[in-house]
């Protein structure tokens, strides 16, 4: 395969990468918490879009809306479970206490729909599109033009209007959001909410290329996790790009050696950037208020 | 307008507040003056909510604070300028103003024109970001922030704090400018000349209560409080 | 046993939780010794596992406060170690065993010292990182480590001819070794060692300034965890007699993390608590089949809940409120002797020349220059932003400055690291009150001794029972509480404290290490008049007993009286220098505080400063 196929192979893998990123960014941005679970709600946004699909013969990408508001819904019920509560409490606890809901969603998984790996279905139809040399599948297109489409909404949401305004600021000081009238709790729980569709969104984009499976989303977890340390902590465009940084790097190195020297090698790459610059590419200049 | 009723503040077992009664009434300015760590702050979040009474009650419009979230309470009408300013530091001046802004589109130009001709200087840096404003600059956005709500009644929390006299002249100049404009202000500072200069009424407050109260120019010509604060 | 010490021992039964905790134990021995079949057997050993895994994660995560997730690597790495050494080379246990302990700790050694200076979440996910990197060696060596399905026929733990292969006696090695940790652990953190990981957890540079090496704390607990997860990873490689990668996977340290939560962060008894109730939750759910990981995950959760600070803190707390105990005893003052012969020889104490200092654009200090004599009280003064906290925390060490010297003693400092400077003998306070809220007022004051004590690893394990630098800490501790007028609350925890009481508080630490030169930072803001009056009168004490101190303070009322001369800092520079009667009047002074044209009423004596109330 050419370098610029594989080049394109890992931004459209890339694409998928950054949602998950993005939707991790929110909510450590919103409530200063690490969501480890982000992984199993990717996955859970893989099951919904298969079991769907299973029900309903409807064109997929009328069922992605219905995957986001049920993956909005886990996640609104996820920090009412392992945020709110524990809100004051040392943030370690915080991390348990979302590891231990994505624990409980994996069993859930294998209990609802078995250990086998399964296969979702696809976006806009099989097929490949060629051009100039390059081939990329018909899904992995779709699924470029749905991440960045939700990409540029997102950031429209967050740049230009009144409630990105709103959860913006509730981000950065919850007191004083509180003190200029803002219900801070609810809109906390609303960006919980959007992170967690974003990982949602992300599943039924892959679930047709890559296999869901109870425990697939760990790996995920930690992929979010490095995108945003490397792509500078809390910065949204550096979760996008930390994500295409990996994704690329996973395609294109374990196309020349194995995947797991690749994997190895990333995370060779990644140690270094931490000694080099800890703080990231995007770094944040900005002291948020705890 | 608002009516502070024998309220206790308590941080664990140390009682920050005792038995503290104020009021404010609507179209006046009122000073809290003392010293840094007398109760002033806590008095302001304990009105805002951000700090729950262990006895008394807090009244605004004939409205029983007591049960309502802060967020609840600043929506019927109240305005709080913190101490430290806390202007959203990633927010552009522009965005501070707006965020803060409640109702229609529309209104939301109107409060921002207001804000920049109350302050011109924002209007110059309305696109910096809240962190690259210097102190001067940061006070005023704050202020300006508890206005776009339009409130009956503006908690003003040490204004002076980090600020050179200058800019605080410049800065609690506004304040008789907004209590001709229909909201009440309440101010607490540690700086008394200037808060009896520019307020009707004040209340000096020590160790957590209300030592004297009465009018600015009667106190500002009795020698109590200077002795209090000034020495000699 | 003679009568004294079996009041002795009842008395520290009776404290706390002790007694439950003690007939606990003493039930699960019955219980193992006489009463359990071999798979209840091997449950409790790997209960015992746990916990030793626990007790080495308490010293890094609970006590230095630092997220490591590496915890599960070095548990893997001492079981493969035991592993390969033990069925493929056939090496016996007193061979195995010291190496599992080792190579983790030297791997610990490697990336510790990068990795630790990297803050929080960057340093949770560096460890996680190189947990990741470990296991994927794992299962690509695969002639050495057998790859994804690891290696079978691990020998069992055979000592002098006798083989511990059948489950009793794993379970009595399995538990000697958590007692022979636990009190090593214990001991390590009983005294005033372990109250300086109390201070440094909560603010680094409170610890710094005070004399102890962050640094050097954080490694050294990363180290014990390492030791402690090897070890117990080569139990765990005897006990299944198989190692594979999950012993090193994220699962194992969501367990080790979840346990520690669970049980409490710094208590041994937590540890153990915490591993036994999640193995046993697992045994319990297991039952429930398919669902039993969600059970599982349900039941910690409410125990996170109820108790966020740790099941042991809990119940704690839960006997405090029924049964109160009577409140300790305030140990017995100790002389706290200050240098009063004058080491300096005329030179001045601490010499301040041409320090600048500047962040980003914004230029803090530009070229400051004065002196402070031995045994005089200077006041710095200047409006807000003049940078005054700047230079002191250049002074402390807490700041490098970008040019000029700081000569204490002669020597120079600049540059140098805060617990250094400490050392030498420099004392400071804070604008924020950096008090350690759940530590009694005593041992927040005795803290600050560790250097004069020689608190450290060593020194905490040589002696048993109670830790002697702590008690002779305290014992000084209490002078310095009594000079500040606060010896009467000093066994109570800080946290509740008035603000004025702890800022006296705070003051105490400085004096109790019995330092040269006192900084004290805006000392009297949020005190009322009386509490100045008496400050002051309390200050004037100690430099009367050979202190040199240096005051940033706005409140010019209070530092009239006190200080014997007053430097006037402006945007970063020098703008007067002499007594206060000068300073007050000085023009330059004025006008940066006032400001020109200011329109304020004129003051009784034509504009002095004395008479104004200076924005802070």
């Amino acid at each position: 395969m050419s370098f610029l196929q594989l080049l394109l192979n890992g931004v459209a893998l890339g694409a998928t990468y950054a949602l998950v990123s993005l939707g991790f960014v929110f909510i450590v941005n919103a409530t200063g918490a690490v969501n480890f679970a982000q992984g199993d709600l990717v996955m859970a946004g893989g099951y919904v879009a298969i079991a769907l699909a299973s029900l309903f013969p409807v064109p997929f990408l009328l069922l992605l809306p219905v995957v986001a508001l049920i993956t909005f819904v886990l996640g609104i019920v996820i920090s009412l479970i392992a945020y709110f509560p524990l809100m004051r409490r040392p943030p370690a606890t915080v991390f348990i206490s979302t590891l231990l809901c994505g624990m409980i969603l994996q069993n859930g998984f294998l209990v609802l729909f078995g250990p086998e790996a399964r296969s979702g279905p696809a976006l806009i139809g099989t097929g490949m599109l060629h051009f100039g040399g390059l081939e990329l599948s018909r899904q992995a297109a779709g699924t470029i033009i749905v991440a960045a489409i939700i990409i540029v909404v997102q950031y429209v949401l967050f740049a230009k209007t009144q409630l990105g305004r709103r959860l913006r600021a509730t981000a950065e000081d919850r007191e004083m959001a509180e003190a200029i009238g803002i219900p801070a709790k609810i809109l906390i729980g609303i960006t919980f909410g959007l992170g967690t569709s974003l990982a949602g969104i992300a599943g039924a984009l892959l679930a047709n290329q890559y296999f869901v499976y109870p425990t697939g989303g760990v790996a995920l977890s930690v992929l979010a996790y490095i995108a945003v340390v490397i792509g500078g902590w809390g910065s949204l465009a550096g979760a996008v790009l930390g994500s295409l940084l990996i994704s690329v790097f996973q395609v294109v190195v374990s196309a020349y050696v194995s995947y797991a020297v690749a994997t190895g090698c990333l995370y060779a790459t990644l140690l270094l950037i931490f000694f080099l610059r800890p703080q990231g590419i995007f770094a944040e200049r900005v002291q948020r208020r705890a | 307008m608002l009516t502070v009723d024998n309220i206790v503040v308590r941080y664990g077992s140390v009682t920050a507040l005792r038995n503290v009664s104020l009021e404010v009434g609507s179209a006046e300015s009122v000073a809290l003056i003392g010293a840094n760590g007398a109760g002033k702050s806590t008095l302001f979040k304990s009105i805002i909510g951000l700090l729950p009474l262990h006895a008394g009650a807090v009244t605004f419009q004939n409205t029983s604070l007591g049960q309502l979230s802060p967020d609840r309470r600043i929506r019927l009408g109240i305005g709080y300028a913190p101490e430290g300013r806390r202007v959203f530091p990633g927010l552009t001046v522009r965005e501070n103003l707006e965020v803060a802004v409640r109702g229609a589109v529309r209104s939301r130009s109107e409060m921002l024109d207001f804000a920049f001709a109350m302050f011109p200087e924002l209007a110059r840096r309305q696109d910096a970001r809240g962190w690259q404003l210097s102190g001067g600059q940061q006070q005023m956005l704050a202020i300006a922030r508890a206005l776009m709500g339009r409130p009956k009644l503006l908690l003003l929390d040490e204004p002076s704090l980090g600020l050179s006299p200058k800019l605080v002249d410049e800065v609690l100049r506004q304040v008789p400018l907004i209590v001709r404009r229909g909201t009440s202000v309440l101010l607490a500072e540690q700086n008394v000349a200037k808060a009896l200069k520019y307020c009707d009424r004040a209340y000096v407050i020590e160790v957590g209560r209300v030592a004297i109260s009465g009018q600015a120019d009667e106190l500002r010509r009795s020698d109590i409080v200077r002795k209090a604060y000034l020495g000699g | 046993m003679q009568p004294r010490s079996a009041e002795r021992l009842w008395n520290w039964l009776s404290q706390g939780i002790r007694l439950p905790l003690f007939a606990a134990t003493i039930l699960l021995a019955v219980y193992g010794l006489f009463y359990a079949n071999p798979y209840e057997l091997r449950t409790l050993s790997l209960c015992g596992i746990y916990a030793l895994m626990v007790i080495g994660f308490q010293f890094v995560f609970g006590h230095a406060g630092a997220v490591s997730l590496a915890q599960a690597t070095f548990f893997g790495l001492g079981a493969y170690v035991t592993g390969i050494l033990g069925a493929s080379y056939g090496l016996g246990f007193f061979a195995t065993f010291p190496l599992s302990c080792l190579v983790p700790t030297v791997v610990a050694l490697c990336i510790g010292i990068p990795v630790l200076r990297l803050e929080d979440h960057y340093f949770a996910l560096a460890t996680m990182g190189i947990g990741l990197v470990v296991v994927l060696v794992a299962i690509q060596w695969q002639s050495v480590t057998g790859g994804t399905n690891g290696l079978p026929g691990v020998p069992p733990i055979e000592v002098l001819g006798f083989s511990a292969a059948r489950r009793f006696p794993m379970f009595v090695i399995v538990w000697a070794f958590v007692a022979l940790g636990g009190l090593i652990g214990f001991q390590i953190m009983r005294g005033l060692y372990g109250r300086a990981f109390h201070v440094m957890r909560e603010s680094h540079s409170a610890a710094a300034c005070m004399g102890i090496n962050v640094s050097r704390l954080r490694f050294t607990a990363f180290l014990l965890s390492a030791v402690y997860a090897g070890a117990a990873g080569a139990l765990m490689a005897h006990l299944s007699r198989v190692v594979s990668p999950e012993n090193l996977e994220l699962p194992v340290m969501v367990t080790c993390l979840t346990m520690t939560v669970i049980g409490g962060r710094t208590r041994i008894a937590g540890a153990i608590l915490g591993a036994s109730l999640v193995v046993y939750l697992r045994e319990w759910f297991r039952i429930l089949e398919n669902f039993y990981l969600m059970a599982y995950g349900a039941a910690a959760l409410a125990i996170l809940m109820v108790a966020p600070y740790g099941l042991v803190g809990a119940a704690e707390r839960l006997r405090e409120r029924l049964l109160s105990s009577p409140p300790p005893q305030p140990p017995v003052p100790a002389t706290l002797r200050f240098s009063e012969t004058s080491v300096t020889n005329g030179e001045p104490l601490l010499v301040v020349a041409d320090v600048a200092k500047a962040f980003g654009g914004l230029r803090a200090l530009d070229g400051v220059s004065f002196t402070v004599a031995e045994g005089e009280i200077v006041g710095l003064i200047g409006p807000n932003g003049s940078g005054k906290t700047t230079l002191l925390n250049i002074i402390s060490g807490l700041y490098q400055p970008d040019r000029g010297s700081i000569k204490f003693l002669g020597q120079e400092i600049a540059g140098d690291p805060a617990h250094r400077i400490a050392r030498l003998g420099i004392a400071r306070t804070f604008q924020h009150i950096n008090l350690a809220d759940d530590l009694s007022v005593l041992d927040n004051i005795a803290v600050a001794r560790f250097a004069n004590e020689g608190a450290g690893i060593w020194q905490s394990l040589a002696f048993p029972g109670p830790d002697p630098a702590l008690r002779h800490a305290r014992a000084v501790a209490m002078t310095a509480a009594d000079m500040m007028g606060v010896a009467g609350v000093a066994m109570q925890a800080s946290g509740k404290l008035p603000y004025g009481t702890r800022r006296r508080v705070e003051v105490a630490r400085t004096l109790a290490a019995a330092p040269r030169l006192l900084l004290l930072d805006e000392p009297a803001a949020g005190l009322n008049e009386e509490e100045q009056r008496d400050f002051a009168c309390r200050i004037r004490e100690s430099a009367s007993r050979g202190l040199t101190i240096l005051i940033i303070e706005h409140n010019l009322v209070f530092l009239q009286e006190l200080v014997g001369r007053m430097i006037c800092l402006d945007r970063g520079r020098v703008i007067a220098e002499g007594v206060p009667a000068e300073v007050q009047q000085n023009k330059a002074v004025i006008e940066a505080y006032l400001g020109r044209d200011d329109g304020l009423e004129p003051e009784r004596d034509g504009g002095t400063i004395s008479n104004l109330q200076a924005a802070p």
